[in-house]
Parts: C-alpha cells; sequence; structure tokens
C-alpha cells in the first residue's frame, strides 16, 4: 500500500463522514430525547431533498422540451433552495413531534418504533402527491471541478460538504454545550420526567430536537443525494442503516460516541476494499465490516466510548 | 337442540384448536376458490397465511420474550433461498430442501441468541439488524445467485419443476402446504404460551434477574424462543418461495422485519389472533382493498396513518378493539333486554 492509497482511504473516510455524521447526530438526538431508534430520519430527510430539487427546478423550463433545464449562475439559486428543502424537513419535524410523539411519550420503544415505520410508509407516499408522479429526481451538486490534493483527486462539491457538515457539528456542539437548549437536551436525555420536574419545558426541547434532526437529515440528504447523482425516496436508507451502525459501535449514551463510531465505520469502509481487492474478495467487505461491527459490540455491549448504565431493582 | 348445543357442541366449538384447524380448512377452500376469488384478494390472503407463520414466531420473541429483534428477514432469506439452491442446485428431494433450510435457520438462531444474552434493548434491534445484514451480504454473495435475485425455479439454468412425492406442484398446490404449516405452527405456539414455558419467558421479560433467582434458565428459555421464531421464519421463507417462485434479497432486509414487528404490534403482542389481523393489516390490506379502489399513492399514505393511529390508540393491538367491540355489545345487548322486558 502507497502512500497516495493511504491518503485516498483517509480523504474517502472524511467524505463519507461528512454526510454520515449529520445522519448519525439526527439520530442520536431523536433517540436522547425520545428515546427511539428514529426509522424516518432518512425519509425525513429525503422530504426536504426533493423540496430543494423542486424548487430548483421551477427556476427555469427550457423552450425547447418543456422540460426543467437550470443553469446556475449565481451561488444564491442554490442556498435558497437549499434553506428552503432543510426549512420543509425542520417543520414536518417539529409537526411530527407535537402531533404524534407527545401524545405517545410513555408507549414502549418498539411501539415508538413502529410510529417511526408508519411515518416512512407516509411520507414515501406523499412524495410523489406532492412532487409529482416522476419517482426519480435531479439532484444539484455545488460544483462540478475536481481538485487534486496529494495526488488523489477530489470533487469540490464534497469538500464544501466536508466544511458545512464539520462546521455544524462544531456549533452544535457548541450549542449543547453552552446554552440553555443544550443544557435541557442534555436533561432531558438523562432523565425526561425528573427534568420536567425541575422545570424545564419538556416538551419545546423534544420538538426542538425533533426539528434539528430533521433539519440536518435534510441536509445530509441533500448534500449525498447530490453526491451520487439521485434522488429517490429510497436513497438515504443505507445511509440512515449506517448511522445505526455507528450509533451502536460508539455508544449511544454520549454525543461523542456515535461521532466517533461514524468516523471508524466510514474508514473501514475505505479500508476493507482496499485490503480485500488484493485477496481477490472485495464483494465480502460489506460481510466482514458487519462482522467486526458485532463482535466489537459484543466485546463492549455500551458501545467503545460508552457508559455503561448500571440499573437499580 | 339448545341443551345440545350448549352441552355438546358449545365447549368444542370454544376448543382453541378447533379456530386453529378451521383456519386450515379456509385455507383450503380459498385454494379451490382460486378461479372464482378475485386474484387480489387471492394473492392477499396466501400472503398473509405464510408471513402470519413468521408473525408467530416474532410474537413468541417480543410478546413473551420482549425481545425487539429485527432479524426476522434472515430467517425467511434463508428459508427461500435455501429451498432454492438446495432443490434447484443439489437436486435434492422436496423434503430434504426444507430440511436444510430449517437446520440451517436453528444454527444462526442459536447465535443470535448468544448475542441476545449479552446485548438489550434498541441495542439489540439494531445489532440483529446486522446480523441479518450479514446473512443478506453472503446469500448476495454467492456466486450463483447473482445479486441476490433467485430466477426462481422457472428461468436461467436447466429449471426444476416442484414435485412432491412424486406429484409435480402448481402455484396453487403449495396453498395446501400451506393450510397445514399455519395449523401446526398454531398449535406449536398456543401450547408453548399455555405452558410452563410461556410463563418462563413471560417472567423473563419482566425481569431478568427475578426470573433467575427464581430458578429460571436464562440460556435455555432466550435459545428456545430465538431457534422457534427462527424456525418459523424459515418455514415462512420456504413456503413463499413455493408459492411466488422467486426471492430477492431486497425483500427480506430491514423494511420487511420492520413490517413483520408492525404486524405483531397492530395485532397484539400476546394474541394468536390478534397477530392473524396485524399480518392482513400489514400484508394484505393494501392489495386486497386499497389498491381494488384505485386510490393510487394514497393508499400507501392510508396504510401508514392507519398504522399509526392503531399504534397510538389501541397499544394492545387491534385485538383489544374487538375486545371492546363484544364489551360494547354485551351492553346493548343488556339495554335492549332491559328496554324489552323491563329493568330486572
Amino acid at each position: 500500500m502507497t502512500f497516495t492509497d493511504i491518503i485516498s482511504i483517509l480523504l474517502n473516510a472524511l467524505v463519507g463522514f461528512s454526510y454520515l455524521s449529520l445522519a448519525t447526530f439526527g439520530i442520536v438526538l431523536i433517540f436522547k430525547t425520545s428515546s427511539t431508534t428514529n426509522f424516518a430520519q432518512g425519509s425525513l430527510g429525503i422530504l426536504g431533498a426533493y423540496t430543494t430539487s423542486y424548487l430548483i427546478d421551477k427556476q427555469g423550463v427550457s423552450d425547447l422540451t418543456g422540460l426543467p433545464s437550470v443553469v446556475i449562475t449565481s451561488p444564491w439559486q442554490l442556498v435558497l433552495p437549499m434553506l428552503g428543502g432543510i426549512m420543509v424537513s425542520f417543520i414536518v419535524g417539529l409537526l411530527i413531534d407535537v402531533v404524534i410523539f407527545r401524545n405517545a411519550k410513555f408507549t414502549n420503544a418498539a411501539t415508538k418504533q413502529i410510529i417511526t415505520m408508519g411515518l416512512v410508509i407516509v411520507i414515501t407516499g406523499l412524495i410523489p402527491v406532492i412532487f409529482g408522479a416522476a419517482t426519480m429526481r435531479q439532484s444539484f451538486v455545488f460544483s462540478d471541478k475536481t481538485i487534486t490534493f496529494l495526488g488523489v483527486p477530489l470533487p469540490v462539491h464534497q469538500l464544501i460538504t466536508l466544511a458545512l457538515s464539520a462546521f455544524l457539528i462544531i456549533f452544535i456542539f457548541m450549542m449543547l454545550k453552552y446554552t440553555k437548549w443544550g443544557l435541557g437536551v442534555r436533561a432531558v436525555a438523562s432523565n425526561e420526567r425528573v427534568a420536567g420536574l425541575m422545570g424545564i419545558n419538556t416538551n419545546r426541547i423534544n420538538s426542538l430536537s425533533w426539528a434539528i434532526a430533521g433539519a440536518l437529515g435534510a441536509l445530509a440528504a441533500i448534500t449525498y443525494t447530490a453526491a451520487i447523482g439521485s434522488l429517490s425516496s429510497t436513497s438515504m436508507i443505507d445511509m440512515q442503516v449506517n448511522a445505526f451502525y455507528a450509533s451502536i459501535l460508539g455508544g449511544f449514551s454520549t454525543f461523542f460516541g456515535p461521532l466517533a463510531g461514524a468516523f471508524l465505520l466510514t474508514t473501514a469502509q475505505a479500508l476493507f476494499p482496499a485490503i480485500l481487492v488484493s485477496y481477490n474478495m472485495a464483494p465480502w467487505s460489506n460481510t466482514f465490516l458487519y462482522i467486526a461491527i458485532i463482535i466489537a459490540v459484543l466485546i463492549k455491549p455500551a458501545g467503545l466510548f460508552g457508559k455503561k448504565v448500571i440499573k437499580k431493582v | 337442540m339448545k341443551i345440545f348445543y350448549r352441552e355438546h357442541l358449545k365447549p368444542f366449538l370454544k376448543k382453541p384448536y378447533f379456530g386453529f384447524i378451521m383456519v386450515g380448512l379456509v385455507l383450503l377452500i380459498v385454494r379451490f376458490l382460486v378461479d372464482v376469488l378475485p386474484p387480489d384478494l387471492y394473492g392477499a390472503i396466501v400472503i398473509t397465511s405464510y408471513y402470519y407463520i413468521a408473525g408467530l414466531g416474532f410474537a413468541l420473541l417480543l410478546g413473551y420474550g420482549g425481545l425487539a429483534s429485527l432479524g426476522t428477514g434472515a430467517f425467511v432469506g434463508i428459508g427461500a433461498f435455501g429451498l432454492h439452491y438446495v432443490y434447484r442446485f443439489l437436486e435434492m428431494p422436496l423434503l430434504v430442501a426444507i430440511l436444510v433450510g430449517i437446520v440451517l435457520s436453528i444454527i444462526i438462531s442459536i447465535a443470535f441468541g448468544f448475542v441476545s444474552l449479552r446485548i438489550s434493548g434498541m441495542y439489540l434491534a439494531i445489532v440483529t439488524m446486522g446480523l441479518s445484514q450479514i446473512i443478506i451480504e453472503i446469500i448476495k454473495n454467492i456466486p450463483k445467485y447473482a445479486s441476490g435475485t433467485s430466477g426462481g425455479f422457472l428461468s436461467g439454468g436447466p429449471p426444476r419443476p416442484l414435485v412432491f412425492l412424486g406429484m409435480e406442484l402448481s402455484q396453487d398446490g403449495s396453498v395446501v402446504f400451506m393450510a397445514v404449516f399455519v395449523v401446526l405452527s398454531m398449535t406449536i405456539v398456543h401450547n408453548l404460551i399455555t405452558s410452563p414455558t410461556g410463563r418462563a419467558l413471560l417472567a423473563i421479560k419482566n425481569s431478568e434477574t427475578a426470573a433467575q433467582t427464581m430458578g429460571i434458565n436464562l440460556l435455555k428459555y432466550r435459545l428456545l424462543a430465538f431457534v422457534i421464531s427462527g424456525v418459523l421464519g424459515s418455514i415462512a421463507g420456504v413456503l413463499s418461495m413455493m408459492y411466488i417462485r422467486n426471492a430477492s434479497v431486497s425483500q427480506i432486509g430491514l423494511t420487511f422485519a420492520l413490517n413483520i414487528l408492525a404486524a405483531v404490534i397492530i395485532g397484539g403482542t400476546k394474541s394468536i389472533w390478534g397477530i392473524l389481523m396485524g399480518t392482513f393489516v400489514i400484508f394484505g390490506l393494501d392489495l386486497a382493498v386499497f389498491q381494488r379502489l384505485e386510490l393510487g399513492n394514497l393508499s400507501l399514505i392510508i396504510n401508514g396513518i392507519l398504522i399509526i393511529l392503531v399504534v397510538m390508540f389501541y397499544p394492545g393491538g387491534l385485538i383489544q378493539l374487538v375486545g371492546d367491540l363484544k364489551k360494547q355489545f354485551k351492553i346493548i345487548k343488556k339495554k335492549l333486554r332491559e328496554k324489552i322486558y323491563g329493568p330486572e
């Protein structure tokens, strides 16, 4: 393995991390506050991505074919629709909590899982109703250019995404650490009832968490679907499943753990095929990856960076 | 006549086994009505009947074991792809192929069981999801299933018709198998949950520590629950392969596991009849009812909203709804009687 290979693996891992970290953070936020695994995280993001794509398409229609064809001239043409998409996911996330989860607070975890699954079905059904029958939509990258860094070609789009998600994640961590909202989230995460007794408006904390998770999911979906070049209602499923694995690998008990897990996961995703390809076993890399995760979780059931919770009887 | 009914017929009709056999009989009748029934309804009934078996197995895990596993898809996959591989490419008899699938699923479910001893709660759901993903990846990478879709028994390579005891089985012929297996698995699950095993599982669900203090062997019952649910899942897979004659790994992933979970929760985790209703709501309702109304994409939305509403307002499942209706019916009956004959 040469130096360039190692650099390429690391950069690929970082690029994968930029999407996965956003998705993972949304899932962790909801797990902490609503104590359920949110299977609708991906769909929530996809809703935002569809909105963005729709808003960009609206900007221009080709006279010749009647199909939308947009020439991006100023960055605002991309940024405003993106903000629109993020807003839609933000509001839908808020509504989901206010309408559904606030009323299902004291049901058990499996029931909440089913509710999120029902949400997936509803959103999957809603998308064609709102955005028209076409199952695939165009997605838009920030820039088509590619720069070469230490001999490794890198699309500018992914670099911008990386910077954006790094900024956002640091920003949210600061919020969690230093603002009243962050203190509230941490209190609700440790015990919702006691947090309520201490005068924290748990309803507001929960709905804001859902909204922020939706916005993060939307940003992840917008940038990721642009990078892979296709947008359909199922394109975030893999990302979401990986986010779950990352979360249990790092451990749900801290906010930092799942992100570390996400980085380990993307590194392994880049590393395993590179190693296995010389043994002619590249298709099996996912199998080995999942086995490695499960062995890690079996050795440390609370996650690599998790704290063990001792239950009082 | 009335006395005869009350003393002889009623105890017989009230026996649970009578109901189970009736389900089998209904399936058999449906099989012979294949030309009369609308094809959508027929398909919905058949799909419900084989996924019901997987649902029953899963109910043992969730309702009695308290283990929210998301690995059901793996076992269905083992059943379906195992049957296909062993029957078609190794050219074994049908029963041997089914047995191989069952043995494989027992081995893998034991692995699931050991994992569940160390991990619990939401973590278990994700870890079992990962385990089933491993199985799916393995199925994908076995060369003969290029990219994880079996061509079924019909296309690609030398086709081999399904033959059982010298008779060629048609698609509809496999419905007879379904009837047999549905009755069998209903009986097995009913007997298990009304026996000390069921009570031991419930005790473990409520508190592992307390159950162990009372002398319940955690390992034994956990493994038992996983093995039975695994075997029932693989039987569901075998039956789906026999009916559809085709399988794809995209149908046994996370979405399928969630669907089974939803079916069990919507129906009522502890009720055999409830799960039947839940399975129909999830797997059959769309096909049998909504699509015939030609709602298009609205059918998906309605189905999703229905799931959310049932789960939110009937945490005991649809079977609770039936119980409530029965209660209401009795109250109305009593009121009517009072109106006609005056208060007692």
